[in-house]
């Protein structure tokens, strides 16, 4: 089983940030590639939902759901950009 | 709210299987990240306390006396796998070979950047190994091989695959999934899954 | 605006009121949700199935109707998969199950003018289909379609029927007159898009599928902005 496109995480990232992340930008603390969230890779098939950077594969956002609150880990994002058009 | 009709998959109720747990025949592949390829060859585990520190390759782990265990494992996502084997060299072994002391704390780290933690006494009182082979086989990339660590008495999480770094120290750190929520010990007996547990 | 957030993908019931068999491994659920209030094309939903003893499970599925229609989504079996051989096998007319949604502002179409070239693979037919159905007659569509066999295409009659669609369907595991068979190619893309007038781009499929036909849209010298992924598992 492999990444699915950030996409799958945007909903619940969206709630977990309380604003809607769908054009959200973010540049990697690992290698700086700035990137749409959306175009990030992520993987479900784990304890939780696990956004990682789309050059450099390292973790940016780990989000798990524990009894109906969700807890959000911001590992490897030196920025996220809001509601601006994503740039490519 | 329940759905009608959705069970998910079968979940045991026996007491053969921790609570909340479902026995699974196949071997589901769970990962933070993308599978790791490393050949045997480039393989290398360092363990260190900080003052002592050793580094083996893929012949020198060889070079210690290995055993074999047949155990249950247990993921957090709820599946049980029973009675699966694995051959490797137990990290008791391991730390004497290095001449490392048993500090309270542990830090392993895999290739990938994947962390996890344990207290020292679960890696040297049990059954925990630095596994290379799984029901008589090599270990596929995606199960953690060439090498991963086996800690089968805590949730598998802690059992990290592509295994390259343990750290001992005075101080605990946590790991991956223990700074995103989960239990910082991950006892499934006690069902110890989130923090909050 | 983090009330309106919340409100918005908070979880909420849907009730199965539709249910269509699209090909044996497939099927289409139109739903009801209370307060629905829209959805563009591109857009997915979060389901989220509870069993008797509290074990929960939440998967993401595209809208497949148009924009202006009501929710519908369209599964495929995934064998080893549990929420999709509910929803594909079990769920009937009349079944609730919680929704959040719809969700997503990245793998959206908005009518325009521009020529519009949608590529799926499999049941990434899904997202596309709410494409066309709010395509205009301005924008002149392109389907390019991928399935193992002609039984396991989704919408067949559909894109049959609708003349405003240029379809090309490929056939990976079968071989048919009026078929493409084989993998999307580098050439079957060249001939569908002509990189000057910048068409947009939608891929949708597993992800080998979308990665190789990524590939092959950028040796085309397509701008990478105009290509929009989504990708499944």
């Amino acid at each position: 089983m492999s990444h699915v496109d950030g996409n799958a995480m945007i909903g619940a990232l969206s709630l977990a940030m309380g604003t809607d992340v769908a054009d959200a930008g973010g540049v990697c603390a690992a290698c700086g590639l700035d990137h749409p969230l959306a175009e990030a890779h992520v993987y479900l098939r784990c304890p939780g939902m696990v956004m990682c950077c789309p050059e450099c594969s390292a973790a940016e956002i780990v989000l798990v759901e524990i009894e109906h609150r969700l807890m959000l880990t911001v590992r490897g994002l030196a920025t996220i950009r809001f509601g601006t058009p994503a740039q490519s | 709210m329940v759905t009608r009709g959705f069970t998910g998959r079968a979940r045991s109720a026996s007491d053969a299987v921790p609570p909340g747990q479902y026995v699974t025949a196949d071997f589901p592949v769970l990962t933070a990240g993308p599978t790791i390829a490393i050949e045997p060859e480039e393989w290398e585990l360092t363990i260190g306390d900080g003052a002592t520190s050793k580094t083996y390759d893929w012949d020198d782990l060889h070079g210690l006396p290995m055993v074999t265990i047949t155990t249950d494992i247990h993921c957090v996502t709820h599946w049980s796998k029973r009675d699966t084997t694995w051959e490797g060299v137990s990290i008791s072994t391991l730390f004497d070979d290095a001449g490392v002391d048993d500090l309270p704390f542990a830090l392993v780290s895999s290739y990938g950047g994947y962390t996890t933690n344990l207290p020292v006494a679960d890696l040297v009182d049990r059954d925990a190994m630095i596994a290379v082979r799984f029901d008589g086989g090599e270990i596929a990339a995606e199960h953690g091989g060439p090498a991963r660590l086996l800690v089968p008495h805590l949730y598998l999480w802690k059992s990290a695959k592509w295994v390259r770094d343990i750290r001992l120290s005075d101080d605990e750190q946590q790991g991956f999934w223990e700074t995103a929520g989960y239990h910082n010990y991950g006892d499934p007996w006690r069902e110890q899954r989130y923090y909050s547990d | 605006m983090a009330g309106s957030v919340r409100r918005a993908l908070g979880w909420r019931t849907a009730t199965v009121v539709d249910s269509i068999a699209e090909t044996a491994t497939a099927r289409s659920l139109g739903l009801d949700v209370a307060a629905w209030s829209g959805h563009a094309a591109g857009q997915h939903v979060d389901i989220r199935l509870t069993a008797e003893d509290g074990y929960q499970a939440t998967r993401s599925y595209s809208v497949s109707s148009g924009p202006g229609e009501a929710p519908q989504i369209t599964v495929e079996r995934v064998d080893d998969g549990e929420v999709s051989p509910y929803l594909v096998d079990v769920a009937e007319k009349g079944d609730t199950f919680e929704v959040r949604g719809p969700i997503g502002g990245y793998f959206v179409w908005e009518p325009a003018a521009q020529p519009l070239v949608l590529i799926a693979g499999g049941s990434g037919i899904a997202p596309l289909r709410a494409m066309w159905r709010a395509g205009t007659l301005r924008a002149p569509i392109t389907v390019v379609y991928s399935a193992r066999d002609v039984d396991r295409l989704i919408f067949r009659d559909e894109l049959d029927s609708d003349a405003t669609l240029a379809v090309r369907v490929h056939l990976t595991r079968e071989q048919r007159p009026g078929f493409r068979s084989g993998r999307v190619g580098i050439d079957d893309l060249n001939e569908v898009i002509d990189a000057r007038v910048a068409p947009a781009i939608y891929v949708c499929g597993p992800t080998s599928f979308v990665e190789s036909v990524s590939r092959h849209l950028l040796t085309l010298d397509v701008d990478r902005r105009t290509i929009r992924t989504e990708r499944f598992g």
